[in-house]
């Protein structure tokens, strides 16, 4: 029976690729199934592909013959040997190319330094990219491709011609999802990729490798919804303000853009970036792991303007929650379902099962300022902030080993009376060890006191949170110990703004 | 329209079979069917389905009847499989195979994926030799077929764990 291949085609999707190998190999027909099963994703990096290229002790050769054998199966195609995208090259057939992910820095996949002769390879790639385009046509080429030949500083400062080519002929107008490993400090560059990627809806300058499943759910999302030509999504890694980032944040002026951007509440640079009035929302995302950034993604997607939940909100749910592991993940996830229920954002079932589909769903993607709940921000930047926050509830203050400022003192007496003129409750976390409780709060709320309260040794670890005016503790907020709440290495510079409702 | 209105369905052999509209639902295309036409009272006909698979999947879908998370229970990949489910899927080889095909023909995504996942379990980290036994399949591969497959895919699954 299950010689239907019918059958044998959908449990293809179900079958580990290590088992896949052993399927292909049990007759014909399985064979026939399989193999475009198993080489649809062509990736040197994971099993059992790089355990293929080692069995058959890669040389240009061997790889070649494998590419060349079944290259017309090819859709994503991720390597970081050279030889391999030599041998998808030479063999013509990589014509189903959906995806082509360099694991590679320009300095080691210099497109001349690779065959020690750039006009040979740059032709080849250009015959690859050309026979994909006219065998694909229309609408589903290479959503993803790194740009991690387009370091300016990998090519030894030197933008030559040739670093341009790939983008360039891989049909540019219709990639959206651009990951790039090593892309620092050049607007100029940025300004150019965009022009050569006017589609890009997603960039994510991350050293994470792309998971190619992933990819190809969120290819065929872009694919189903349409284009949208704008970026939606920024995530960027970088702690500092570069000129690279500036651009980026210019180019996304206007759109309701959200950036999720690991470390800027680090960094003090952030504060004059003035995002608001680019219309661009930035969430730290500094703690949260893979999981939580797939449940952010969701949570974001199911806004339909009735309540925007931002990513910060996110990670106040999930340290609320206390979860600090993935073993947890399952239990926050329904946690936090259930309280959006409470709160009547009620997610039915196909909605749910619809989350990873309507990220780029620009309808209801609105996410203003005006709907932060929770901000965490440096504490310049929080104070030119916090005037449009109207719906703030509290203030926290994370301190960690570092000296108050006596501009920072200041910040935070003129805040606690916009708090009280709020009529809400305020309260900052503190390290054990500084100074006795009555001291500390005494000295940060003198108005522009000299004193450093938190200049004194013996820090501990485990913060302590205590409200300003005596009123409110972490716990009775949350209902959770408030070692739940781990400070994260930053210094004084990382201030929490929260609000009480989610 | 009543949730609780009542849904005929025929099976291929022609067997009636009445159902609530909430078990109806489950399948897309049913509910997509009875979301553009409306309750028209008359049967509706599955001839790719027979009677005795078309009870099973009814079983199932009545079984997880109020599961909320009916649509995205069985989306992990590597998740284990509950235990109804998996008692569920001790059926011959042939009933799964027509439960795959009714799953798909339905459009039932978590039934799809729990008979599948269970028919990929049966294969997963087994030799060629192996699968060849489970599946009662005859090996047709020449020596020599089989020698260049061996070559272009990897000497064995063993050597590539």
């Amino acid at each position: 029976m299950i010689d239907i291949p019918e059958v044998l085609r959908y449990i293809t999707s179900y079958i580990d690729p290590k088992s896949l190998i052993a399927c292909t190999r049990v007759s014909r027909q399985w064979n026939d199934v399989f193999i475009p099963c198993l080489w649809l994703t062509l990736d040197d990096y994971n099993n059992p592909w790089h355990r293929l290229f080692e069995a058959h002790r890669v040389s240009v050769t061997s790889s070649r013959y494998n590419v060349t054998s079944h290259g017309q199966h090819i859709c994503y195609l991720s390597f970081a040997k050279g030889m391999v995208l030599t041998a998808a090259l030479d063999s013509g057939i990589v014509i189903r190319l959906h995806s082509l992910m360099l694991r590679l820095t320009m300095s080691s996949w210099n497109i001349g330094n690779l065959y020690g002769d750039e006009s040979w390879s740059t032709g080849r790639i250009s015959t690859m990219m050309k026979a994909k385009s006219i065998e694909i046509g229309g609408h589903q080429l290479n959503d993803s491709v790194p740009v991690s030949a387009f370091d300016p500083r990998q090519a030894h400062g030197v933008m030559t011609r040739a670093h341009w080519q790939l983008p360039n002929l891989v049909s540019s107008p219709r990639i959206t999802k651009l990951q790039q490993t090593a892309f620092v400090n050049c607007s100029q560059e940025v300004r150019q990729l965009f022009r050569v990627f006017p589609a890009l809806e997603r960039y994510d300058s991350g050293h994470r490798d792309m998971d190619y499943r992933k990819s190809l759910r969120a290819n065929e999302v872009v694919q189903e919804k349409g284009r949208v030509y704008s970026i939606r999504s920024l995530i960027l890694h970088l702690g500092d303000l570069t000129d690279f980032i500036l651009a980026f944040l210019d180019f996304c002026r206007g759109a309701g853009h959200v950036v999720l951007a690991e470390r800027v509440t680090e960094s003090a640079e952030w504060s004059c970036v003035g995002l608001e009035e680019h219309d661009i929302e930035i969430a730290g995302v500094l703690r949260l792991e893979e999981a939580q950034e797939d449940l952010l993604d969701a949570l974001i997607a199911i806004d339909k303007g009735l309540f925007t939940l931002t990513a910060t909100t996110t990670t106040t749910t999930t340290n609320e929650l206390g979860i600090a592991d993935k073993e947890n993940w399952d239990v926050a996830v329904e946690q936090i379902r259930q309280k959006l229920i409470e709160h009547g954002h009620a997610l039915a079932p196909d909605e749910a099962a619809q989350l990873d589909f309507s990220i780029y769903d620009d309808s209801g993607f609105e996410a203003t300022a005006r709907h932060i709940e929770t901000f965490e921000f440096n504490l310049v930047s929080g104070l030119a902030k916090l005037g449009s926050l109207n719906d703030i509830r509290q203030i926290c203050f994370k301190d960690t080993n570092h000296q108050i400022e006596e501009e920072d003192a200041q910040w935070i007496t003129d805040r606690r009376s916009i708090q009280q003129a709020h009529g809400s409750m305020s309260f900052y976390q503190y390290d054990k060890g500084s100074l006795e409780t009555g001291r500390k709060e005494s000295a940060l709320f003198r108005s522009s006191n000299t004193s450093h309260p938190t200049s004194t040794q013996n820090h501990s670890s485990s913060a302590l949170w205590f409200p300003i005016n005596g009123v409110l503790t972490l716990p009775h907020i949350f209902g959770v110990p408030s070692t739940t709440f781990k400070s994260h290495g930053g210094a004084w510079s990382s201030l929490a703004v929260a609000a009480t409702v989610l | 329209m009543s949730a609780h209105s009542q849904i005929l369905l025929t099976s291929s052999e022609g067997t009636e079979f009445i159902i609530d509209r909430d078990i109806a639902d489950k399948s897309m295309l049913l509910k997509c069917m009875l979301e553009d036409i409306g309750e028209i009272g008359q049967a509706v006909p599955l001839p790719n389905v027979s009677g005795p698979i078309l009870t099973k999947v009814i079983e199932y879908c009545t079984h997880h009847r109020d599961d909320p998370n009916f649509l995205s229970a069985n989306d992990d990949v590597a998740a284990e499989i509950d235990e109804w489910d998996l008692e569920y899927c001790k059926v011959d080889q042939g009933t799964l195979y027509e439960l795959i095909l009714a799953a798909n023909y339905l459009d039932i995504k978590p039934l799809m994926d729990l008979t599948c996942k269970t028919v990929a379990n049966m294969i997963k980290a087994k030799s060629p030799e192996e699968i060849r036994k489970t599946f009662n399949i005859t090996n047709d591969f020449t020596p020599e077929e089989e020698d260049q497959v061996r070559r272009e895919n990897g000497k064995g699954s063993r050597r590539l764990s």
